[in-house]
């Protein structure tokens, strides 16, 4: 081979190489005799919610540290595929999105914790558990139940003379109601006049289509056939794209940013969830609490479920990992000292919080009245699937796009026919 | 013939020496480079079902070539590639030229271009991810302008242009600094001449400056064109792909694949295709730019 050709293919070689440098390392684990579990979830606002758990964990256990590795939402799902995923024995316990269990569970990314089921059904309930479960198995630990709520800032209420909604679920306001009070609030200077927390969340617009009767956008016994471009949720797209294109919701804010908007006094209505508190007081805002709205001829719906704790099956430490995440989820004395940052499944802990809440009064009395309401009588869970990972994915881009201006009929036939792809490898 | 024996004795030991100190290097390269490609390789034929592992052959290639999405994203992709890289170059070459002249402070401009290159593409990511927002800095300059609100990242014709725009203030200064190291080594005599028999500033560009830094453009043709093509994080911040797949480029689609649907072998099958993809252009640049050593 002359010279020439020998570099030429040496370059070749040398851009393949640079290309293909995307590998995974996997990290080793602790070489100490004392045992620390790594425990991976997503930041948190101040206070950490298991800061006090986590200590009398470790005064039970002196051997045992934990350790904590924050990442964002949308990190934490790529966390766990990659490195649980490639056999990666540096983490030990993880927070895991219920409804994402049971595809974790059919990868393998989950141990299966069964031998705590009688335990967690006794701390927090039949249902609790079944979201946590996957094929007849526990596979995690409900930590938080969940449901969201309409903030208003009561500031900009009073401002434009628009009388406060009431608290009282069987007063729930419909969108038919709320759209002109927050085209008022604008008028009187609000920024904003309604907006939604995760602006391209399933979790949190799932109640918008099934308050309009468009079902959950899932059907069939695996529910792996997707029925996201009928009219009805035609219809409720469009209406959900209007609020953008007629400037009463903010377009081309990240979903992260939402919470701030709100707390700085931009926004007159606000669905969130209680996470959002702290940045609300943060931020100074003046506000009152409402039930979710719905659509006049449909019924109240509300996102529930939330985050279980997961231990992974590589741990090195299996029996302590399992030990220390069903202290933080089902334990009488840990599961009351995690800082509820959303509603807790666990009895004792919601019996707690609820107690504090309640005598508190004002907005935090509210909050618990509705929690309470929400949870027992318009909570629907997000579709229980091995394509849920899949369908949240295609679905999320979906809300974005319908946000973002395009043809809500477009981009829903699209998404159905993603869906259809992305099932077909599952089956 | 002692001689030619202790001469090949000093070659041997040259050998193992030269063998000795590459071997850390060599066996970097297998185990951070060779193993991946083979790896993607062997899991590019395997079953993408949960759970599932066995041999489907080049089922997860067809499979992948025959979904729309990917097929939009290598469209995506063919036009970012054909845009940015001459862009790039084009802008890079043009401040390399200007800011290898004797002007007043030219170490401060040089310094100033190149700035962005040293800031983390995440960082630089966020901070026009904020500038673009519709309640953002450049909207509001429009709006004081006169003009209407731009969708930017939010607007399926504008967002791919963003990424452009944000990828060339990133990478123009580094790739400026390699072409300035390549007009200094230009022997000054060249341009003298040049400048004694009349020819004009754009004449001695055209006939020394350009000729005579082949070498250095065709590295940054080639090290851009590859640094192009693995473009992730600014995509993955800003706008994940959308709005409607219109900045969805390939290594976002194979990220998205890989590690949010869990679809390793669908992943793997674009990874070979991209190695594959970038392969065949990088061949063809070399043959079109030959390096200068003929």
């Amino acid at each position: 081979m002359k010279p020439r050709s020998l570099k030429f293919v040496g370059a070749l070689a040398a851009t393949a190489l640079l290309v293909t440098a995307c590998g995974s390392s996997p990290e080793k684990g602790d070489g100490d005799s004392k045992i620390v579990i790594t425990f991976l979830h997503t930041s948190n606002p101040d206070p950490q919610p298991w800061d006090a758990a986590v200590a009398s964990f470790e005064k039970a256990h002196p051997n045992v540290t934990i350790k904590h590795q924050e990442v964002t939402f949308d990190d934490l799902n790529t966390q766990v595929v990659s490195r649980i995923g490639s056999g990666d024995t540096s983490i030990d316990v993880y927070a895991a999105d219920e409804p994402r269990i049971p595809a974790l569970a059919a990868k393998g990314l989950l141990a299966d914790v069964s031998e705590y089921t009688a335990k967690t059904i006794e701390a927090t309930g039949e249902g609790a558990v079944g979201a946590v479960s996957y094929d007849g198995k526990q596979y995690g630990f409900p930590q938080w139940s969940s449901t969201n709520l309409l903030f208003y800032n009561t500031d900009l209420l009073k401002k434009a003379g628009i009388a406060l909604p009431s608290a009282d679920p069987n007063k729930r306001l419909t969108y038919e109601e709320l759209l002109p009070m927050a085209q008022k609030a604008q008028k009187a200077g609000a920024k904003y006049g309604f907006a939604f927390e995760q602006i391209d969340r399933y979790y949190q617009l799932q109640p918008v289509f099934e308050s309009a009767g468009a079902g959950s956008g899932l059907a069939g016994d695996d529910m792996l056939t997707p029925t996201v471009a009928t009219p009805n949720w035609v219809s409720a797209a469009k209406w959900y794209g209007d609020l953008f294109e007629s400037g009463v919701s903010p377009r081309g804010i990240p979903v992260d940013q939402m919470g701030d908007q709100f707390g700085q006094g931009n926004i007159a209505f606000f669905v969130a969830g209680a996470w959002q508190l702290s940045t609300f007081e943060k931020g100074g805002v003046n506000f009152g609490v409402a039930p979710f709205p719905y659509f006049k001829d449909g019924k109240a719906v509300t996102p529930t479920d939330s985050w279980g704790i997961g231990v992974s099956p590589h741990s090195k430490h299996l029996d302590m990992a399992k030990e220390f995440a069903a202290y933080l989820t089902i334990d009488p004395v840990g599961s009351t000292e995690v800082y509820p940052i959303a509603t807790p499944p666990q009895k004792l802990a919601l019996e707690k919080l609820n107690a504090e809440f309640i005598a508190a009064g004002g907005w935090k009395k509210d909050l618990a009245d509705i929690t309470t309401f929400e949870i027992s009588n318009t909570a629907v869970s997000r579709p229980r699937s091995i394509g849920y990972v899949d369908f949240e994915t295609i679905m999320n881009k979906a809300f974005s796009d319908i946000r973002n201006g395009q043809d809500p009929q477009k981009v829903l036939a699209a998404a159905d026919a993603e869906l259809q792809t992305a099932f077909a490898r599952l089956k | 013939m002692k001689l030619r024996e202790a001469r090949n004795g000093i070659y041997r030991s040259q050998a193992t020496a030269a063998a000795t100190m590459l071997l850390p290097m060599l066996a970097l390269l297998v185990l951070l480079r060779l193993l991946p490609l083979a790896n993607a390789m062997w899991s590019s034929l395997r079953d993408p079902r949960l759970g599932a592992t066995g041999y489907v052959g080049i089922d997860n290639y067809l499979r992948v070539l025959s979904d729309p999405v990917f097929l939009k994203t290598l469209n995506v992709t063919a036009m970012f590639t054909a845009i940015i890289n001459p862009l790039q170059i084009g802008l890079a070459l043009a401040l390399a030229v200007l800011l290898s002249q004797r002007i007043p402070a030219v170490g401060l401009w040089r310094t100033l271009v190149f700035l962005p290159a040293v800031v983390p593409q995440a960082v630089s990511a966020i901070i026009w991810g904020i500038a673009l927002r519709s309640d953002g800095i450049f909207n509001a300059l429009l709006h004081q302008a006169g003009f209407s609100k731009q969708g930017f990242l939010t607007s399926p014709t504008q967002a791919l242009w963003c990424i452009i725009l944000i990828l060339t203030w990133i990478g123009v200064g580094y790739w400026m600094v390699i072409l300035i190291a390549g007009i200094n080594d230009i022997p000054p005599e060249l341009n003298e001449a040049a400048k004694v028999d009349g020819a004009g500033a754009l004449r001695r560009f055209w006939h020394i400056t350009l000729p005579q830094l082949r070498r250095p453009l065709l590295f940054v043709l080639v090290a851009d064109t590859v640094a192009n093509f693995l473009i992730f994080a600014p995509v993955q911040i800003l706008t994940k792909g959308g709005p409607a797949h219109s900045s969805s480029i390939i290594m976002f689609d194979i990220f998205e694949r890989s590690y949010i649907t869990g679809d390793v072998p669908g992943a793997s099958a674009a990874t070979v295709l991209l190695v594959a993809l970038v392969l065949s252009v990088v061949a063809i640049q070399f043959r079109l730019l030959p390096g200068g050593d003929d």
